[in-house]
């Protein structure tokens, strides 16, 4: 039961509902799923560079929540490679080129999906820790 | 070359992707870590200490490194991207152009300036020319961004690369196509005209060859433009990858 009240709701098209694209929260998916949900917000908020996204992620969420720049990569590319955010190089002047990433209206609807589900969790867990507690 | 090459050669080192993403993997590191040690330092902090901050922030675990091979291992992007990197010594490259400039139009320049082929062919065989004439469009415009020089640090043109295969794949599939809708239609007028068998299955042997020789030339074309500027583009972004993997000294 608690199972079922901790998927998120199904904002992305069914047709596109494979693993992939599936917002539900797991306990195995836990962190994961945490970090997909905090780049996703950060880049809901505007198109970043890698550097960019792990610093707003330390401003906004302080310690707790901040992410090494190293462990983002594997993250970013594999959002990219689902079609949730989409990165573009572009050169930057005397930067050099730069590669940007931006939320698809895939990744925005996906990430819609995950904070509801985040949501839910956290009644279902407040609610079982409130349970041991009494 | 940057000041984080060491970092990076032993990210290199450890990173089994396949190029060119395994180039493109580096440099977005290696420029990310450039903008952050710029935003240290402007925020402050000495520069050496900005540098070893950078490092310990960069630092790819071995279970990082292999999620990242496993995304950038894809069957599909694997074996275009094997496919093209198969010919990067100078040899092979030789005898790729030699086949390209003198074997394709050789064997099908000559048919192609025949309108008869045309006129026997399949109608699909004017989408199949107006495909190809597409790619070459296409393959002209990134032969131009590709060979023209770059300026330091710009990325190199990629879009738009990808669509020659698939391009290719098309024409293919349309020349098929167009072989077995005439086949169907040849066998409807067989059993209209059953009398008229044979000749209506040597006019389709006759289209149909004709399409397929179009479908296969055009097909072929297509994969050959887009195998060599592949390869010159992952060629800008090794040679990309490799200054900044460059010791400082």
């Amino acid at each position: 039961m608690v199972r079922d009240r901790l998927h998120g709701p199904r904002s992305v098209p069914e047709s596109l509902g494979t693993w992939m694209t599936d917002p539900r929260i797991e306990l195995q998916t836990l962190t994961r799923r945490c970090n997909e949900a905090l780049i996703l917000t950060s880049l809901a908020r505007g198109a970043k560079h890698g550097y960019q996204l792990a610093l707003d992620l330390e401003e906004r969420g302080g310690e707790r929540f901040a992410l090494k720049h190293g462990t983002l990569y594997p993250i970013l590319h594999d959002l990219e490679k689902r079609g949730l955010i989409e990165g573009t190089w572009s050169d930057e002047g005397p930067r050099g080129k730069r590669k940007r990433y931006r939320l698809t209206r895939l990744g925005r609807s996906y990430g819609r999906g995950l904070r509801e589900g985040w949501v839910a969790f956290m009644d279902e867990l407040s609610q079982l820790l409130g349970e041991e507690e009494a | 070359m940057s000041q984080f090459s060491s970092h990076l050669r032993h990210v290199a080192s450890r990173l089994p992707i396949p190029e060119p993403a395994r180039s493109r993997v580096l440099l977005e590191i290696a420029t990310d870590m450039e903008d952050l040690f710029r935003h240290l330092v402007a925020g402050g902090m000495e520069e050496e200490a900005a540098a070893t901050a950078v490092a310990e922030q960069f630092e790819l675990s071995d279970d990082a490194l292999q999620e990242l091979s496993l995304i950038h291992s894809s069957p599909v992007s694997r074996s275009l991207e094997s496919l093209s990197g198969q010919a990067r010594s100078t040899w092979e490259r030789v005898i790729l152009g030699l086949m390209a400039l003198f074997l394709i139009p050789g064997a099908a320049g000559g048919l192609f300036l025949q309108p008869t082929l045309y006129g026997d062919a399949s109608p699909l065989a004017f989408l199949l020319m107006a495909i190809l004439t597409l790619g070459l469009g296409l393959g002209l415009w990134k032969a131009i961004a590709l060979f023209r020089p770059l300026p330091d640090g710009a990325p190199v043109p990629r879009q738009g690369l990808r669509t020659l295969p698939g391009l290719s794949l098309l024409l293919l599939s349309l020349g098929f196509a167009g072989v077995w809708v005439e086949l169907y239609r040849s066998a409807l007028a067989i059993r209209r005209a059953p009398e008229l068998a044979l000749r209506y299955l040597v006019e389709w042997l006759h289209m149909a060859c004709a399409t397929m020789v179009l479908a296969l030339s055009a097909a072929l074309l297509t994969a050959l433009i887009w195998f060599f500027l592949e390869n010159r583009a992952a060629h800008l972004e090794e040679r990309s990858a490799a200054a900044i993997l460059e010791p400082q000294g």
